[in-house]
């Protein structure tokens, strides 16, 4: 494999500045503050732009989520010249690579779904057209086709990482760029598009009386499994998806599935695998809820309505993401010294209660700090803004900065890329012995799950997480 | 304005919800003077909390309940913003509900429909198919401004796509074969009409106790993002705010200003008069009629609604009158019957009674002989003071069951009681088999049709309907049954202008100074003669070896004691019938009292 | 064994089973046993051992016609009762004419060693000063020690009858001695409060609870009778006091411009809940609906209730359930001793439809042995 074809993202090598966790905290002060400036410019409801209203605000983090996925993941900075790439001053990146993103994200969101969907295709990602509907204001109108737009964003942002992470670029991963980028970004989109038809589309259509009858399935089909029309139901498996996908690449090391040594079989294991993580998840967030805050009601507004319960799933999901890439990112994957398995139980757990503690300090203080509404269930309150702010923050500290102020980038050779592939490929492999701990470790799983189910309704009558 | 008005305290949402507070603070407030509430239009409210905040409540002028049930409330720096699920639960057979979701008609012909709206706070979730809209409450922090807002479909339609046939069996041949056509309205509710009744009686009681005059917007958005109600397909949201006090930061809400609250309801004269409403208790001899009075005194004044009494005896002293009085203003009229011989009487009674504590009810009780309609005529000439209540009527069904009147028919004063009578209570239920009773009821249903007939035992009936039964009456615009023009019935009219003592009836007092036991008092009872319809008075009674003020009571062959109010010093009986013989009373009651005296 | 792969293994599986068991039991129809199909109330506010109740007065007043003279002479029961001219607050200008502020000018210095003669004044200067009476009692709580805490619910209205009331009872030797804990004022009417001074001319320091939505004269009045003590301001919801027993505050408009009031909740061990209202101005449904929402007591059993029971603030929308007797019967209670603002009738409809109402004595002016009457006293459990 010739040198340029390793993408840029695995041939550097990201070395501490200093020793000890300054570095962690240096570019944790550094993306806070820029979090903080960058949030009350554009989305603090207090703020200059006022973008978060909240759909609109919604519509352009998501969106600028996926086009750094894209820009970084599947054209590997094409068509940017990997020598500027691997050269230019991190800060210089920075800023070209951002700015150059929010170009894309402007041109995708108003040229291309706004200007072209929406007059020549679907009246609802366009406000203007929108409003051409009898008793629609203004406000709404903006609102519904940001959020029609955004729902497209929540699906690429899952495909397209999952694309590369579990079916490894497969088949175009030998073309070079601009094929291979072209060539994913195309079956992505493609792919995200039906899926978009068949789940969020529904939604949109449900939303027009008497068209709806001519344009989407309605009601949706599943209503009576979901207890709800609303496309919420997807948006909380489909953010589980992107979670899980970060989590697989991330602190998870691409475990149980990289045991697998066909390389079909293993791809398409582990796109399903984590579709079938996810929705375990997404089930399980549901529970948790109805354990705590009791069962859903049918035609109930906020809180208990079957529409909020799901995205409150999705919103739940989010919150474990933060800590997960932050560990992944800046606390270099900690810890490494067990054997893979156990340090992936051991993150799993520093993520489960790094996501607790996200989720109590934002109900806790976000109104206060963000200028979001109190309580959890109100219609203008959108935790995933704020954490998906954050983390494209974060991405662009580390894509496109390499890690800068804290860590300083070195190139592998290839030689030294293949070495690491080949030992990991030693690492992961499958032992007969695994077998009786394997049995003995579900069954101590299953037990935990029930032990969870089982204290949750207690502990939510003794502690208040949240007032 | 200042919610303090409403809510005393400093509002304090950490500690728990403080909408509901400011909802019960509205609906209590209102009920706290209760001829406001019902000009307002509330027909009764009942609150739910075994789950959450709730309350079902009817407004005049239609028929439905409503429910309202607190959902969620969240708050922002210096305000709290409450939300409620509005539900509208129309009676089964009510046409109404032919509109309503299907699975709202299964609920409601279900036999644990009104058990379930009344617990509506355990029950909002299988009711949910009656949700028709959310009331939002938003209230400043500093109690500075409250704003109420009705969020509504115009009409709440779902489609049916693929129809709902009719189920195998249940349709005949040639009926169609579908409930619901493919492609057909399932429902389609007035929404947001329905609901504005209740929004009008909410605001307008924030306006009235907050006495402040609201401003009133209504705007109108497409449906909301797609949740439960608000899916399928339905209607344009209405959205009609009334907002009270000055908000700078609360942006006024979007929409047109109207000059006034849509849907309040508009209170007749009546409602808004401040003059006592006079209901008229009548019923034959020792039916009852006292111990029915006292206890509803005492329904009226567990709920602080301070009635005042009229009462006309037949007898020369009064002794229902000592009775009742240590619970309520009493006005006496002793000696005759208001009907004919005291007349004129009543009003300077009723002036005196009025000046001295001026009542929300005057009771008029009449003397076991007395017919209402000459009562009701005279009546109309105290518009001034008082406005015309109910005729109630109660019937000693033991009586009646022992004089044959359900096979041989009734007459007389009897006949014209219950005939005139808004309300009829049948007595002493418990004294008779339930096949007697039954015949009972079926000869008052054809004397009077119309009339509420309740079954009651010591004269105990939800003393609540009384009020409701007259308030249908008056909502309907129509007067009750006795206020209906008649024709007089020749006889009858004749009568009604004679005195008591043609018919033969009198009444003789006998001082009772001496003890006496129960069998001496049923010796002088028989030796009175065939004809005694009624007896009673203050006894010194001789029981278990001691002596013990009693007062007597006497009827339809029944003798009864219960303990003397401990303030009344007479002692007598009073005997009221036809053809008395109150020598040989007078002689018994000397060899009696002597013969059981341990004494002498 | 290799323990090693057997580690690995185990973590692997861990996950695996977690996550493989929130996939299939989470959504599944079984899940619905963890759930719980009501949302009771599970406050726990511990248990206690006994509860016993002295009746010092319930008579508020003792002819009801006079009162209701009163009220609507004044102008009704919208009326701010301090203005009613109502002893001891009068200033001789007749019915519905009164202040706060001038007649307390007239008893002032008196208060609270001089009681007599401060009520006397207020016989000249107040109406039917002679018709005032007042509600209070004494609760007993018996903890699982065997420990016994005494509190005084309420204190009355005339001076005279009260001090003689609490001197029948006892209850000025306990105030004396500090043996009673704390008192616990309900809410602010005149029968319920404005006796005030025979407490504190017996125990100044006492601590006293109120709602926390007394008006100014009442914060002011509890001042100017010699109140030297803690005052605790009950918000609304549940206020535990010690094992066993909590306050509940309500928030509810009263008659004669008064808002809220508390109940107490006592749950006894192995019996169940005992509860005891001063007026239940919120009404007995909601007083009934929020013990089973907000508390878990023993046996979920509704056991005894005392004090007077107001049934609701409203009338219901459907009459027939408009009724003392019906709103009851759901609860199943095991013991009821009721009197004060119950209803004389009420109190025999219950007895009638086979209600455990414990029957009083009928003495000191109470009126109906249907009563549990002045200087009666109630246990639970007996």
């Amino acid at each position: 494999m010739a040198e340029h074809d390793i993408p840029y993202l695995e041939e550097r090598k990201l070395i501490k500045r200093w020793r000890g966790p300054l570095p962690m905290l240096a570019n944790l002060a550094l993306t806070l503050s820029i979090f903080a400036v960058t949030w009350w410019i554009f989305q603090d409801p207090r703020g200059v732009m006022r973008f978060y209203t909240p759909y609109v605000g919604y519509n352009y983090c998501r969106w600028w989520l996926i086009i750094l996925i894209w820009m970084a993941y599947i054209f590997d900075f094409w068509p940017f010249k990997k020598d500027w790439v691997r050269h230019a001053h991190p800060v210089q990146k920075g800023v070209v690579l951002s700015l150059v993103s929010v170009g894309i994200m402007i041109l995708i969101i108003h040229g291309f779904f706004e200007g072209v969907l929406g007059n020549t295709a679907f009246a609802y990602f366009n406000p203007a057209q929108l409003q051409k509907l009898p008793g629609i204001t203004e406000f709404y109108a903006v609102e519904y086709a940001a959020q029609a737009c955004m729902m497209f964003a929540v699906i690429a942002s899952w495909i397209s990482p999952a694309w590369i992470v579990a079916l490894e670029g497969r088949p175009w991963e030998n073309q070079k760029q601009p094929v291979k980028g072209l060539s994913i970004w195309i079956g992505t989109f493609c792919l995200s598009l039906v899926i978009y038809f068949m789940t969020m589309h529904n939604h949109m259509g449900i939303l027009y009386y008497p068209w709806q009858y001519f344009t989407a399935i309605t009601p949706p089909y599943w209503e009576n499994f979901a207890h709800t029309v609303s496309a919420n139901f997807h948006v909380a498996w489909i953010m589980c998806c992107t979670v899980v996908v970060w989590f697989m690449e991330g602190i998870w090391e691409r475990y149980p599935f990289c045991l697998i040594k066909t390389p079909w079989l293993r791809r398409f294991a582990m796109f399903f695998g984590i579709i079938a993580i996810s929705v375990s998840l997404c089930f399980f967030f549901w529970y948790m809820q109805e354990l705590v805050w009791g069962d859903a009601i049918r035609g109930h507004r906020r809180d208990a309505a079957p529409d909020w319960r799901w995205l409150h799933v999705g919103e739940t999901a989010i919150f474990f993401l933060v800590p997960a890439l932050f560990l992944q990112f800046y606390g270099g994957n900690w810890p490494n010294k067990f054997s893979t398995q156990v340090n992936v139980l051991l993150r799993t757990l520093i993520v489960i209660a790094g996501g607790i503690a996200v989720y109590c300090l934002y109900y806790k203080y976000a109104h206060f700090l963000l200028g979001t509404q109190k309580g959890f269930s109100h219609p203008q309150q959108f935790p995933m803004i704020p954490m998906i702010w954050l983390i494209n923050i974060w991405l662009i500290n580390w894509w496109f900065m390499d890690g800068w102020p804290g860590w300083r980038r070195e190139l592998r050779s290839a030689e030294e890329v293949r070495a690491g592939e080949r030992a990991i490929e030693e690492r992961d492999t499958w032992h007969p012995a695994m077998a009786p701990g394997l049995v003995v470790g579900i069954v101590v799983g299953v037990v935990v799950y029930f032990a969870i189910v089982a204290a949750l309704p207690w502990f939510s009558a003794h502690f208040t997480l949240v007032q | 304005m200042s919610l303090h008005t409403l809510l005393p305290r400093p509002l304090d949402p950490e500690t728990g919800p403080e909408s509901p507070a400011i909802l019960t603070a509205l609906l209590s407030g209102i009920h706290l003077d209760r001829r406001q509430a019902r000009a307002l239009g509330w027909r009764g409210v009942r609150p739910s909390a075994l789950h959450g905040p709730a309350w079902t409540c009817r407004v005049a002028p239609l028929p439905h309940i409503f429910g309202l049930v607190f959902l969620d409330e969240c708050t922002q720096e210096e305000s709290l913003h409450g939300t409620f699920a509005a539900y509208v639960f129309p009676a089964a057979q009510d046409a109404l509900l032919d509109s309503f979701p299907l699975r709202a008609l299964e609920i409601a012909l279900g036999p644990d429909y009104t058990d379930a709206v009344r617990e509506l706070s355990a029950h909002a979730e299988v009711l949910a198919p009656f949700c028709l809209g959310q009331v939002d409450l938003a209230a400043a922090r500093d109690g500075s401004w409250l704003s109420l807002a009705l969020s509504a479909p115009a009409r709440l339609r779902l489609v049916s796509r693929g129809g709902v046939p009719v189920p195998p069996g249940a349709a005949a041949q040639d009926a169609p074969q579908w409930l619901v056509p493919p492609g057909g309205l399932e429902c389609d509710v007035p929404a947001f009409r329905l609901l504005v009744r209740l929004f009008a009686a909410l605001a307008g009681t924030a306006a009235r106790l907050l006495d402040a005059e609201p401003d009133v917007r209504l705007h109108h958005t497409a449906p909301a993002p797609p949740d439960e109600a608000a899916a399928h397909g339905e209607d344009r949201q209405l959205h009609l705010s009334a907002s009270f006090g000055s908000a700078p930061r609360a942006a006024p809400a979007p929409g047109k200003r109207l000059a006034s609250l849509p849907g309040r309801y508009v209170p007749r004269p009546d409602e808004l008069s401040c003059l006592p409403v006079m209901h008229v208790l009548t019923g034959f001899l020792g039916s009852g009629k006292t111990t029915f009075l006292r206890r509803w005194l005492d329904f009226l004044n567990g709920r602080e609604r301070y009635a005042s009494v009229i009462q006309n005896e037949f007898g020369q002293v009064g002794l229902d009158a000592a009775l009742t009085r240590s619970e309520t203003r009493v006005e006496a009229l002793d000696e005759g019957c208001v009907c004919c011989t005291l007349a004129d009487a009543l009003r300077p009674g009723l002036q005196r009674l009025l000046a001295d504590a001026p009542a929300e009810q005057v009771i008029l009780e009449t003397t076991g002989l007395a017919n209402p309609g000459n009562v009701l005529r005279s009546l109309d000439d105290l518009a001034e003071f008082v406005q015309p209540g109910l005729v109630i009527t109660v019937v000693d069904s033991l009586e009646w069951h022992r004089g044959g009147y359900a096979t041989q028919g009734v007459s007389g004063v009897r006949l014209s009681q219950v005939q005139q009578a808004d309300v009829i209570i049948a007595n002493k239920a418990d004294t008779l088999a339930e096949k007697d009773f039954e015949d009972i009821l079926r000869t008052l249903r054809a004397c009077n049709a119309k009339a509420c007939i309740l079954p009651a035992v010591q004269g105990n009936i939800a003393f609540a309907r009384l009020d409701a039964f007259l308030a249908d009456w008056q909502d309907a615009r129509t007067r009750p049954p006795s206020r209906q023009p008649r024709l007089p019935i020749l006889a009858q009219a004749r009568g009604a202008l004679g005195t008591h003592a043609d018919e033969g009836f009198a009444s003789h007092t006998l001082p009772m100074q001496a003890p006496v036991d129960e069998s001496a008092l049923r010796r002088m009872l028989d030796a009175a003669g065939p004809g005694l319809c009624r007896a009673k008075g203050i006894v010194d009674l001789l029981h278990a070896g001691g002596v013990v003020p009693a007062v007597v009571q006497y009827a339809a062959g029944q003798l009864e004691f219960e303990a003397a109010p401990q303030d009344e010093d007479a002692r007598y009986l009073v005997f009221i019938g036809i053809d008395l013989a109150p020598r040989e009373v007078v002689a018994t009651a000397r060899g009696g009292a002597v013969a059981a005296s341990p004494a002498a | 064994m290799n323990r090693r792969e057997f580690v690995k293994g185990a973590a692997l599986g861990v996950g695996m089973g977690a996550i493989g068991a929130m996939g299939v039991y989470s959504y599944s129809p079984m899940r619905r046993a963890f759930l719980k199909d009501v949302k009771r109330g599970t406050a726990d506010i511990g248990v206690c051992k006994a509860v016993r109740i002295t009746n010092i007065s319930e008579t508020s007043w003792f002819d009801n016609g006079v009162f209701m003279q009163d009220v609507t002479g004044a102008g009704g029961l919208l009326v701010d009762q301090y203005t009613f001219n109502w002893a001891p607050f009068g200033n001789g200008k007749g019915v519905g004419k009164g202040s706060y502020a001038e007649g307390i000018k007239q008893i002032k210095p008196l208060l609270p060693n001089k009681l007599e003669e401060a009520w006397a004044i207020a016989q000249e200067k107040s109406v039917h000063a002679d018709n005032a009476g007042g509600f209070s009692c004494l609760v007993e709580i018996e903890d699982m020690d065997g420990n016994v805490t005494k509190y005084l619910f309420d204190t009355g209205w005339n001076y005279v009858w009260m001090d003689t009331c609490y001197k029948r009872e006892g209850i000025d030797t306990m105030l004396a001695n500090n043996e009673i804990k704390a008192m616990i004022q309900t809410h602010e009417h005149m029968d319920h409060f404005w006796g005030l001074p025979a407490v504190t001319r017996y125990n100044p320091n006492i601590h006293i609870y109120t709602p926390n939505s007394f008006y100014p004269e009442g914060k002011q009045y509890i001042k100017d009778c010699g109140h030297v003590g803690k005052v605790t301001e009950v918000p609304k919801g549940l206020h535990k006091i010690q094992d066993g027993v909590a306050l509940y505050g309500f928030d509810c408009p009263i008659i004669f411009r008064v808002f809220g009031e508390i109940s107490m909740y006592c749950n006894v061990k192995d019996v169940g809940l005992v509860s005891i209202t001063g007026c239940c101005h919120q009404g007995i449904i909601l007083f009934a609906d929020t013990a089973y929402k907000e508390l878990a007591y023993e046996k979920d059993q509704f056991y005894g209730l005392y004090g007077g029971l107001h049934i609701s603030p409203f009338d219901d929308w459907d009459p027939k359930y408009d009724d003392l007797v019906i709103g009851l019967k759901k609860w199943d209670l095991q013991k009821v001793g009721c009197n004060h603002c119950t209803g004389l009738i009420t109190a025999q409809k219950f007895v009638d439809a086979g209600y455990p109402v414990v029957k009083g004595s009928a003495r000191f002016r109470s009126k109906t042995t249907n009563y549990l009457g002045n200087g009666d006293v109630i246990k639970f459990p007996s």
